[in-house]
């Protein structure tokens, strides 16, 4: 027997698991994240190796993606650049979700001047165009990989934090939260089991959101030469790289493409499973 | 009701809440709405006061200023002796141990995303009652006491009826062994059937626990059903206290004669006698009349009611001091 | 009230409303008939759940989706409303069957004056100039008590109190003379003082102007002294239909008896207990074979755990889905 069974969520993993399309993108995810990682042991060349005999080859049984042009094979690139690509994406939006909704909440929940300050801040934040500020301190900062999801994690809070904000001011009003001071609870204990449970939502929806944003986000970056730098492959500096020649060898634009949505999509669909699992009015299908 | 001395569980003097009203970016106070203006009165431990009144009489804000659910503009509230205001966060939070709520929307008032289990348990974990064996003990208890299962611990709010959420939500106010329970319209948003079951609930657990109960309705049948004492408000001021026989059966002021006419009795024969209906309607308590606050409605106003407040006299009274805030207040033959 | 050979201006045969959601079918109205003679008021009382306010919704095919009115006929002076094409519909609605609801606040639109909307309405209804229109929105609006009706016509709904909204509402719904005025709950959103003030108003409005009233109600006390029968459901069925003395006064069903035993006296001694009716209403998805109050009924025996009671005549006027319904103490 636990001490505190304080949150007793029986069966939050079974109700994912009712999710059929949420279950299949996990499998995708967990798949395609962990033959990222395992890149050095299945990639059947090295991400570097230029072959300059065999440039831009479409798909064959050598290259099954084919090759670039500097003849260095797609496959290997793309599950080394997943490394890169799925390590930001996931990183930044952990992140910018993160901290939106800590700001969003404070804002809400406290009101007031701090409402004033902090949302007064979410608007600055926003007024700043996201790509001059980025390629500022991009130029600063080492284009590593983890300065990399913090940058961008840190500009990309903002939508997060005013939609958990507005949420907050209305859950705010609840009777349960009055209740909850009725029985001399504080204000942790308030925001944290009887508010933010409810934006669980909007929260998680900002979240799947931001993991594709921030994997677009680095390929502009990539793109302008202040992400991951090359050789490194990303899945945003090889769509960058292969934009010129687009319609005649679209092998280079959609694989890595593919790969970008593939997450995209399956993040989006396990943030949609997430939100009914935690839900417990969510009707039972 | 009993004739000897009563303790006084809840002093209430001069108690005031106004609202700011702000306009502009500035957010400047233009007006104040007088919710509650200057009520006095005790409940007595182990008895049940019901508080009626209108929508804007202030009554429920009464309800939420004794527990310092809201931060009263002035006056005092004491609770066993200890001035609220005066008492540190800490103590205050310690306190509310003593004093618990039950609120008028059972689907408002439970948390969806807690169990059962939790939401009863939670002020026993707040407070620190007990082991983590003990307090499910007590869940367990508590809820099989309010007429629910312990199968329902592990259940969400949305698979219950209104009714029986309203039991759940009587289980957590009685976790922490109250001695003193605001019920803020606890049943009028119940059907009629699950209405009376409520009701019995909280009579039997009045009687076997001596609870104290602040029971705020606009439903004067059950007040009169339930109460021992009533107190009638009108925009924020009690125009009307004493116990429920003299209030019901020999009401002094006119808004209180024009309240029990208006309630509306399961009797044709009674229905056809029913004088007919006050005129008018609530002002606003932004900007309450001059004088008497009811004389634009009242049937017995003249020049003294448009200019001067009356002050709260005592006229008699049966078994208890029966108390009117009117110029012309006259016993009824 | 009417003599009983005049033919009834609304009459409802065998309506079934279901509807068709994600978690099943709820029957929401199974088979009720009721008439309503020229000028009779009936209440249909019931509480949440029990299908007064879809059967209420069913007469003026107003059943919002995902439910639909699936078998059962509704005659206005003989003619099947069930049956017209939706521009029809439109023409009776207002005209000759108009609603007010519980909440009027909804019912206005926020963003137009009071004015506006009673005098769009009365244009396109009764044909009238804008003037013309306007002078009869003050006519209506003082026939409702409203003061200072030509003020008011500039006035937003929000600026209206609750009752004085309720008031318009009552207004627009006269504008065209309707036969039938049906009333969901008009009073229950409030106050006491209020409530009685509007009680009283479509008391009067209703001998003035010879309409029929079908009032909607969860409370059996506000239409005590409002209305000529009562009919009482129950799980989407009337349970029983008597003229209004009668049922107050000798209830031919356990479930009328139950719930005019659990409203505490407000004349006379207070009683220390209530007498609840214990459990809760069924759940509608369900299908009922036996009688749906038997769960709850103290009178229940065999029989009514096996057969579906019919509603059948108890004498005067009256009738009772109660197999036991003899055994029924006042």
């Amino acid at each position: 027997m636990s001490e505190r069974t304080v949150v007793p969520r029986p069966g939050v993993w079974l109700r994912l698991r009712r999710h059929r399309l949420a279950v299949l993108s996990l499998g995708i995810f967990a798949l395609l994240t962990v033959a990222c990682l395992a890149a050095p042991l299945i990639a059947p060349y090295e991400f570097d190796t230029i072959d300059l005999a065999s440039v831009r080859e479409p798909p064959s049984s050598a290259h099954w993606m084919g090759t670039d042009d500097l003849g260095r094979d797609l496959m290997t690139r793309v599950l080394y650049g997943g490394r890169v690509s799925i390590l930001i994406g996931v990183l930044a939006a952990v992140l910018g979700t993160g901290l939106g909704a800590l700001i969003g909440s404070l804002a809400g929940y406290f009101g007031g001047r701090l409402e004033s300050v902090l949302m007064r801040l979410t608007d600055i934040a926003f007024a700043i165009p996201t790509l001059p500020l980025l390629i500022v301190l991009a130029s600063y900062t080492q284009a590593a990989i983890l300065s990399m999801a913090l940058i961008i994690g840190f500009l990309s809070w903002m939508t997060t934090a005013r939609v958990v904000r507005g949420e907050v001011l209305s859950l705010k009003q609840m009777t349960y939260v009055e209740a909850a001071r009725s029985i001399g609870a504080g204000h942790g204990r308030i925001i944290g089991r009887h508010i933010l449970p409810n934006v669980v939502g909007p929260i998680v929806v900002g979240a799947t959101l931001a993991v594709g944003n921030a994997i677009i986000l680095e390929s502009s970056l990539s793109f302008l030469g202040l992400g991951v730098q090359p050789p490194v492959p990303t899945w945003g500096n090889m769509l960058m790289d292969a934009q010129a020649t687009m319609a005649t060898k679209p092998w280079l634009t959609v694989f890595p493409g593919f790969a970008i949505l593939l997450v995209v999509l399956a993040v989006n669909f396990i943030g949609d499973g997430l939100q009914d699992a935690l839900d417990p009015t969510a009707r039972e299908s | 009701m009993t004739d000897t001395p009563e303790r006084v569980l809840v002093q209430v003097r001069d108690l005031k809440k106004h609202f700011p009203i702000r306009r502009g970016v500035l957010r400047r106070q233009v007006g104040a709405v007088q919710a509650v203006d200057g009520l006095t009165f005790d409940i007595h431990e182990g008895e049940t006061l019901g508080l009626v009144g209108e929508s804007g009489s202030g009554k429920s804000t009464t309800g939420r200023a004794l527990l310092r659910l809201v931060r009263p503009t002035a006056g005092s509230v004491a609770f066993d002796g200890d001035e609220l205001s005066s008492l540190g966060a800490e103590a205050l939070r310690a306190r509310r141990r003593e004093m618990q709520m039950i609120f008028q929307d059972p689907y408002a008032s439970l948390n969806p995303r807690m169990t059962i289990g939790a939401i009863v348990r939670e002020p026993l974990d707040i407070h620190e009652i007990g082991d983590a064996a003990g307090r499910d003990r007590r869940v367990d208890e508590l809820l099989e006491r309010v007429g629910l299962s312990r199968a329902a611990r592990d259940r969400y709010p949305h698979e219950f009826s209104g009714g029986q959420r309203q039991r759940i939500g009587i289980a957590r106010a009685l976790s922490t062994e109250p001695r003193f329970i605001v019920a803020d319209e606890a049943i009028s948003a119940l059907d009629v059937s699950i209405q009376a079951q409520i009701v019995n609930l909280l009579q039997d657990l009045a009687d076997e626990l001596g609870l104290t109960y602040l029971f705020i309705a606009h439903d004067l049948t059950m007040v009169r059903h339930i109460s021992d004492r009533v107190a009638v408000m009108y925009l924020g001021r009690i125009v009307e206290l004493g116990t429920r026989d003299d209030v019901f059966e020999r009401p002094l002021h006119p808004y209180t004669r024009a309240l029990l006419d208006a309630v509306p009795i399961p009797d044709p024969t009674a229905e056809a006698r029913r004088p007919p209906a006050l005129g008018g309607e609530v002002p606003s308590p932004a900007d309450p009349p001059s004088g008497c606050r009811f004389h634009p409605r009242c049937p017995l106003a003249t020049d003294l009611c448009r200019t001067k407040d009356p002050h709260t006299r005592e006229a008699g009274g049966t078994a208890r001091p029966h108390r009117v805030a009117c110029h012309h207040a006259t016993q009824p033959e | 009230m009417s003599a009983p050979a005049e033919s009834p201006v609304l009459e409802v045969r065998g309506l079934i409303t279901r509807f068709h959601t994600d978690r099943g079918v709820v029957n929401a109205v199974n088979g009720i008939s009721y008439t309503l003679a020229p000028g009779e008021a009936l209440a249909l009382v019931g509480e949440s759940g029990s299908g007064k306010t879809v059967a209420a919704l069913s007469v003026l095919g107003l059943v919002p989706p995902p439910g639909s009115v699936e078998e059962g006929e509704v005659l206005l002076h003989g003619e099947n409303l069930l049956d017209l094409p939706d521009r029809a519909w439109r023409d009776v609605r207002g005209r000759r069957v108009a609603m007010i609801f519980q909440d009027p606040l909804t019912s206005l639109n926020p963003v137009l004056t009071v004015g506006r909307q009673m005098t769009e309405m009365l244009r396109h209804h009764l044909d009238l100039g804008r003037d013309a229109a306007e002078r009869r929105s003050v006519e209506l609006l003082e026939r409702v008590g409203i003061p200072d009706a030509a003020r008011r016509l500039r006035d937003y709904p929000h600026q209206l109190s609750g009752g004085q909204r309720q008031r318009v509402m009552i207004a627009m719904a006269l504008s065209c003379e309707p036969d039938v005025l049906i009333a969901d709950e008009p009073t229950t959103a409030l106050d006491v003082t209020v409530q009685a003030q509007i009680v009283d108003l479509v008391k009067e409005l209703r001998a003035d102007l010879g309409m029929a009233v079908l009032w909607i109600t969860h409370d059996l006390a506000v239409v005590a002294g409002l209305v000529d029968r009562v009919a009482v459901m129950y799980a989407g069925r009337i349970v029983e239909i008597a003229p209004v003395a009668r049922l107050y006064a000798s209830p031919r069903h356990p479930y009328t008896r139950g719930l005019l035993r659990s409203m505490p006296a407000f004349r006379g001694s207070t009683g220390s207990r209530l007498e609840s009716i214990e459990g809760a209403p069924p759940d509608l998805t369900l299908t009922f074979a036996s009688c749906p109050f038997a769960p709850r009924c103290p009178l229940a025996e065999d029989r009514c755990h096996e057969e579906l009671p019919p509603l059948q005549s108890t004498g005067a006027g009256s009738a009772s889905a109660c197999w036991r319904w003899g055994s029924v103490e006042p």
